[in-house]
C-alpha cells in the first residue's frame, strides 16, 4: 500500500511536472506574440492555438496531483464539527463517489474524442487533431479517478484526515 | 413552472448536501447536475453534454488569463514585493493618526493590483503589516480589521480571477470588467481611509501615529516598486486603449513579473519551477469548479428556472431595485458558509438572465456581484478573511477581529449604496474605452 501510494505520487507529481512546463510555454508564447505583434509587426503563427490546447492540457494535468494532495474547494463548516470516525466515513465515501465519476466523464470524453477522430477534425493552424486532444484529457481525467481512489484507500485506512484545510488552496488564487 | 421549482429546489438541496459531507464542490455540482439532466432530459442529452463540456470549456484562449495572471502574482510576491509596498505606503501615511492602518490599506490595494484574490492579498499583507502596526501600538482590532477588508481588494481591483470567470460564465467582455473595477476599487480604498480615519477619531489610542519619514526614504521604497506599478499600467493601460486582449495583458503580465524577479535576483530555477507548480495547481482547482458549475447550470437552465424565477418576479410586482436587494441578501446568506468563487459561479447562471432582463448591464452586475461577495468575505460570523487573519496571526481570538471589523462593513454598505445609485461608477470608464 505504501509502495503503491509512492509510486502513484510520483507518477501525479511528473504528470503536474508537464502542466507546469505546458504553462511555461503558454506564457513565453504569449508573451513573445505580444512582442513580436507591436514591435516587429509579425505575430507568432498559431501562437493562438498553443494557448487554448495548453490551457485545456494543463488543468488535466494537473488535475491527479492537486485531487492527491487534497486541494480541491470544499466547505468545512459542519464538516469540521463531525466526530473524526464520521469524517473518515464521509471522505471514504465520497472519495469513492468522485472516482466513480471521474472515471464516468472520461468514459464519455473518450467517446466524444473518438467521434472528433472520426470527423477529422483538426485546429485551423497547426492541424493538431482535436480527438486526440479530448482522448488524452480523457486518460488524465481516468488518472485523477485514480487519485480519488487512493485517497478514499487513505481515508478509510485513517493514514488521511481528509480535507482539513478549511479553505482549500484559497490562499494561493 | 412547477417542474422547475422542483428540480431547482432538489438539485440545490442536493448540492448542499454532498457539500456538506465534505464533497469537493465541483464534483457535487457535477453529480447533481449530470444526475438533473439525465433524470428530466433522458439519457442522450445528458451523455452527450458530459462528454463535450469538459473539453470544450477548458480549450479556451480568454481562460488562459488566469493561470497566467495567478502566476504573475505568485512571482511578484516571490519578490518581495508586500514588504516593499508596504513600506512605501507606510513612509508616505504613517505619521498620520491611523495612518499605518490606511497605509495597510492603500499597501494591500496596490497588492490586488498583481493579485486576483482576496484571501492571498489579506494573508500575505497581514503577514508584513500586522507586525508593524503592532510595534506601533495599534490595536489588535484595528489592525485586523484593516487587513481583512483591504484584503477584500483583491477581487475587485483587476486582474481579478473572479472576474475573468464571470465574463466566461455570462459571456461579458473581461476587458471591459476589469476596466469597470477601477473607480469603484479607489473607491472602496478610500472609504476603508475614512472609517480608519473615523475609528481613529474615536479612540485615538488605538492609532497612534508613527515618525514622519523624510522624502530619501520615501523616493527609495518608490524606487523598488516603481517596475511593478509601471507593469501595472502597462496592462491595464493596454487593455484600456485595447491594445491588448486580457489574455495578452495576462502574458505580458506573467512574463514581466517574472523579468521583474529575475532583476530583483529573487527567483532560482527552482523557485520558478515551484511557481509554476503552484500555478497549475491552483487553475486545476478552479477550472474544475468552473466545470462543475457549467453542468449544474445547464441543469438549472433546461429545467427552465431563470424563467420561473422572471415570472415570479412579475406575479409579486417587484421593481428591479427590489430584486437587486433580494439578490444581496441572498449574497449574504451564502456567503455564511460558501467561499466567494463557488458563491458566484453557482448563482450568477440563474441570477445573470433575470438581472439582464431587470434592464441591468451585464458589467454593473459583474461588479455589484464582485462587491457584495468582498462584503460576505469580511461579515461576521463567518466572513473568510476574518478566519484567514486569525489564521496568520495566532495570537488574536477572533472576537477581537469582529469588534474591528464594523466601521469596514459600514463602508462597504455604503459603496454598494453608491454603486446602485450611480451605476456610472462602474460603466463610465468601460463606456469611454469604448469609443
Amino acid at each position: 500500500m505504501v509502495m503503491i501510494d509512492r509510486l502513484s505520487w510520483a507518477l501525479f507529481f511528473a504528470l503536474a511536472c508537464v502542466a507546469g512546463a505546458l504553462a511555461a510555454i503558454m506564457m513565453v508564447t504569449t508573451f513573445s506574440d505580444v512582442v513580436m505583434r507591436y514591435f516587429f509587426n509579425r505575430p507568432i503563427a498559431g501562437a493562438f492555438e498553443v494557448t487554448e490546447i495548453s490551457m485545456g492540457l494543463i488543468v488535466f494535468f494537473a488535475l491527479p496531483l492537486m485531487i492527491r494532495e487534497r486541494e480541491n474547494i470544499v466547505v468545512t463548516i459542519l464538516y469540521d464539527r463531525f466526530p473524526a470516525p464520521v469524517r473518515r466515513a464521509a471522505t471514504t465515501v465520497t472519495d469513492l463517489i468522485c472516482a466513480g465519476l471521474c472515471g464516468f466523464i472520461a468514459w464519455r470524453m473518450w467517446l466524444y474524442g473518438e467521434r472528433l477522430l472520426r470527423s477529422n477534425e483538426i485546429t485551423l493552424e497547426l492541424r493538431v487533431p482535436k480527438g486526440a486532444v479530448a482522448q488524452s484529457m480523457s486518460v488524465l481525467l481516468l488518472v485523477g479517478g485514480v487519485a480519488f481512489l487512493i485517497c478514499a484507500l487513505r481515508a478509510f485506512a485513517g493514514s488521511d484526515e481528509g480535507p482539513v484545510r478549511p479553505i482549500g488552496n484559497q490562499e494561493k488564487i | 413552472m412547477a417542474a422547475a421549482w422542483e428540480a431547482a429546489g432538489l438539485g440545490f438541496l442536493g448540492v448542499f448536501g454532498l457539500m456538506m459531507l465534505g464533497m469537493p464542490i465541483a464534483f457535487a455540482m457535477l453529480l447533481v447536475g449530470l444526475a438533473g439532466i439525465w433524470l428530466m432530459f433522458g439519457e442522450r442529452t445528458a451523455m452527450g453534454m458530459i462528454g463535450q463540456m469538459p473539453v470544450n470549456s477548458t480549450m479556451s484562449y480568454e481562460l488562459s488569463v488566469v493561470p497566467m495572471f495567478v502566476l504573475m502574482g505568485i512571482l511578484v510576491s516571490r519578490a518581495g514585493m508586500s514588504q516593499d509596498l508596504y513600506r512605501l505606503c507606510h513612509s508616505f501615511l504613517g505619521h498620520r493618526r491611523g495612518g499605518l492602518a490606511m497605509a495597510t490599506v492603500v499597501a494591500c490595494g496596490g497588492f490586488s493590483a498583481v493579485c486576483g484574490s482576496s484571501i492571498a492579498t489579506a494573508a500575505t499583507m497581514g503577514k508584513v503589516a500586522m507586525p508593524e502596526m503592532r510595534r506601533y501600538g495599534y490595536a489588535d482590532s484595528l489592525a485586523a480589521a484593516s487587513v481583512a477588508a483591504g484584503g477584500t481588494l483583491g477581487i475587485l481591483i483587476p486582474p481579478s480571477v473572479i472576474l475573468v470567470l464571470y465574463g466566461i460564465a455570462t459571456g461579458t467582455d473581461i476587458g471591459s470588467l476589469f476596466i469597470a473595477g477601477i473607480v469603484p476599487g479607489i473607491l472602496a480604498v478610500l472609504l476603508y481611509m475614512a472609517a480608519v480615519s473615523v475609528v481613529a477619531h474615536i479612540s485615538p489610542a488605538s492609532a497612534p501615529a508613527a515618525p514622519r519619514s523624510g522624502w530619501g526614504e520615501r523616493l527609495r521604497h518608490a524606487g523598488s516598486v516603481g517596475p511593478i506599478v509601471l507593469l501595472f499600467i502597462l496592462i491595464i493601460g493596454g487593455l484600456y486603449l485595447g491594445v491588448f486582449t486580457p489574455t495578452e495583458a495576462a502574458g505580458v503580465g506573467a512574463g514581466g513579473a517574472l523579468l521583474f524577479a529575475l532583476w530583483r535576483r529573487s527567483l532560482s530555477p527552482r523557485a520558478f519551477g515551484s511557481s509554476l507548480m503552484e500555478t497549475v495547481r491552483t487553475t486545476a482547482s478552479l477550472f474544475i469548479v468552473l466545470i462543475g458549475a457549467l453542468v449544474f447550470s445547464n441543469f438549472m437552465n433546461l429545467a427552465g428556472l431563470p424563467g420561473a424565477l422572471s415570472s415570479l418576479i412579475g406575479e409579486l410586482g417587484l421593481s428591479p431595485i427590489m430584486v437587486i436587494f433580494a439578490i444581496l441578501a441572498i449574497y449574504l446568506i451564502l456567503g455564511c458558509f460558501m467561499e466567494s468563487l463557488s458563491m458566484i459561479l453557482l448563482t450568477i447562471p440563474i441570477f445573470f438572465p433575470v438581472i439582464i432582463a431587470q434592464g441591468f448591464h451585464p458589467v454593473w452586475f459583474g461588479i455589484f456581484a464582485v462587491m457584495v461577495t468582498e462584503l460576505s468575505l469580511i461579515t461576521p460570523p463567518v466572513g473568510l478573511n476574518l478566519f484567514v487573519i486569525k489564521g496568520v496571526i495566532k495570537d488574536i481570538s477572533i472576537g477581537t477581529i469582529y469588534r474591528g471589523i464594523l466601521p469596514f462593513v459600514v463602508a462597504d454598505i455604503v459603496r454598494i449604496v453608491l454603486l446602485i445609485a450611480f451605476p456610472a461608477l462602474a460603466l463610465y470608464l468601460p463606456e469611454l474605452a469604448a469609443r
